[in-house]
């Protein structure tokens, strides 16, 4: 259930260019030390039908397997997410989600418009999604303004409970893109997301000892959410074959969480078909005004979700790309169509009060990709 | 609000100091490396953990840049 709260920005939403004509699939997983297991295949298309239109289309499956929390309910209290109602605890897939996204980019005199239409199932969540953005070029391409808008209908029935709930979502985006020089280019972003309805995980519980008297509650966490988030990046050509991106993000919203996020990417060109790049990441937060490490009686907001308490993550990963070419003899490999993609990743995150189920404040994951895009 | 006039001011400050680059001066601004987010499917696949594990969500931009001929 978790995993779908990232599909309001579904693949090519916001997307500013027409993307070539092109299929690409990807092999991702994810392994980390709460024993959550993800593997997430996904494959994407886009063809371009005339000389001003291009039809996008995705499909992606995740796979997902976790320890048990083997406690109140015998379900997946890592993910949330098992179908399988004797708990998870073993290697094999607790759970399956499907998603499609179907969308067009449109060129109309200069002015590049999109829109993305998203669905996505899974045994105890469902999610829709509408977006739609437009790119407006100024001062001879010097300058382009990107607005866009997302909508975003879910519906929640989780396996332990008999009721089923809304989360509605929009979105609302504007930044700008533009060159400062020969070297230089520059992106400033703001995002405004206005969330009603159930934002709950749907089997967290808390515990609340009393002297030896143990109650356990749901969690009750406002219906109403306003997330804002700014964000600046520029990029430096610092050689003839190297890049620089440097990135700040600052998120504030209505539950009192407020983030600062930096970040900084380098690439370069190795050679005429090998592309590299080193991403870091750092993130810090303060908790939501309501979230606490434990709680000694009920109180009218209680939370256990581990994203609203306060802590940092740090994220490293690096990115090769590698151009087929018919020098290398290789088969497969001598396709100069093909272009081979892998990424390896590390992630951390500290919290300042142990996760409720695994009661571990650290969390290290390990992501791998693998890929190629095939133009048409 | 002041974060948003921060912002429009570091917007109006970045727009008065560049002058305008020629589409025969992109040499270095059409490499597929100066694009913000050249693959965004790239981009899904790492939001797609990131966002469950964090508070936050938004502002993190769109794809754009290069030569600026998009």
């Amino acid at each position: 259930m978790l995993i779908v709260i990232f599909l309001i920005y579904p693949f090519y939403v916001f997307s500013q260019q027409e993307p070539d004509n092109q299929i690409q699939v990807n092999f991702n997983s994810y392994f980390d030390n709460f024993r959550l297991n993800v593997i997430y295949p996904s494959i994407n298309i886009v063809k371009s039908i005339d000389n001003n239109t291009s039809i996008t289309g995705s499909y992606l499956v995740d796979a997902i397997s976790s320890a048990s929390m083997k406690m109140t309910f015998k379900v997946d209290g890592v993910t949330s997410a098992t179908a399988n109602k004797q708990g998870g605890g073993d290697n094999t897939p607790d759970e399956l989600r499907h998603q499609i996204n179907l969308g067009f980019v449109r060129n109309i005199s200069g002015v590049s418009v999109s829109a993305d239409g998203m669905y996505s199932i899974e045994h105890d969540y469902s999610s829709k999604t509408f977006a739609t953005n437009i790119s407006i070029p100024f001062a001879k391409k010097n300058t382009v303004l990107q607005i866009g808008f997302a909508g975003n209908w879910d519906k929640v029935f989780p396996q332990t409970r008999f009721w089923t709930r809304s989360r509605n979502t929009t979105t609302y985006n504007i930044g700008m893109t533009q060159i400062l020089s020969k070297n230089i280019v520059s992106q400033f972003d703001f995002s405004f997301i206005n969330i009603d309805g159930y934002m709950l995980d749907g089997y967290q519980v808390v515990r609340i000892l009393n002297g030896t008297n143990l109650s356990i509650l749901e969690p009750i966490e406002p219906e109403k959410r306003i997330r804002k988030a700014l964000g600046a990046r520029m990029n430096f050509a610092v050689s003839k074959h190297s890049t620089l991106l440097l990135g700040y993000r600052y998120y504030w919203d209505t539950w009192d969480i407020k983030s600062s996020t930096i970040d900084a990417e380098y690439k370069t060109h190795m050679s005429d078909y090998t592309n590299i790049s080193l991403n870091v990441r750092q993130y810090f937060q303060n908790k939501a005004y309501f979230f606490k490490a434990t709680y000694t009686v009920p109180e009218p907001l209680m939370a256990v979700d581990s994203k609203l308490n306060s802590g940092y993550t740090n994220d490293i990963s690096v990115n090769l790309e590698y151009k087929g070419n018919r020098y290398t003899g290789i088969p497969i490999i001598n396709n100069d169509k093909v272009t081979f993609l892998a990424s390896l990743g590390f992630f951390h995150r500290h919290t300042d009060s142990p996760d409720w189920v695994m009661r571990m404040s650290e969390l290290y994951a390990y992501l791998i990709s693998f890929g190629f895009k095939f133009s048409l | 609000m002041k974060y948003i006039y921060i912002f429009l001011v570091l917007i109006f400050m970045t727009i008065s100091g560049c002058a305008v680059v020629q589409p025969w001066e992109r040499e270095r601004l059409a490499d597929p490396n100066m694009m913000f987010d050249e693959n965004p499917i790239q981009k899904g696949i790492k939001e797609h953990y990131i966002n469950i594990r964090e508070g936050s969500e938004g502002g993190t931009g769109s794809q754009g840049g290069g030569c600026g001929c998009g």
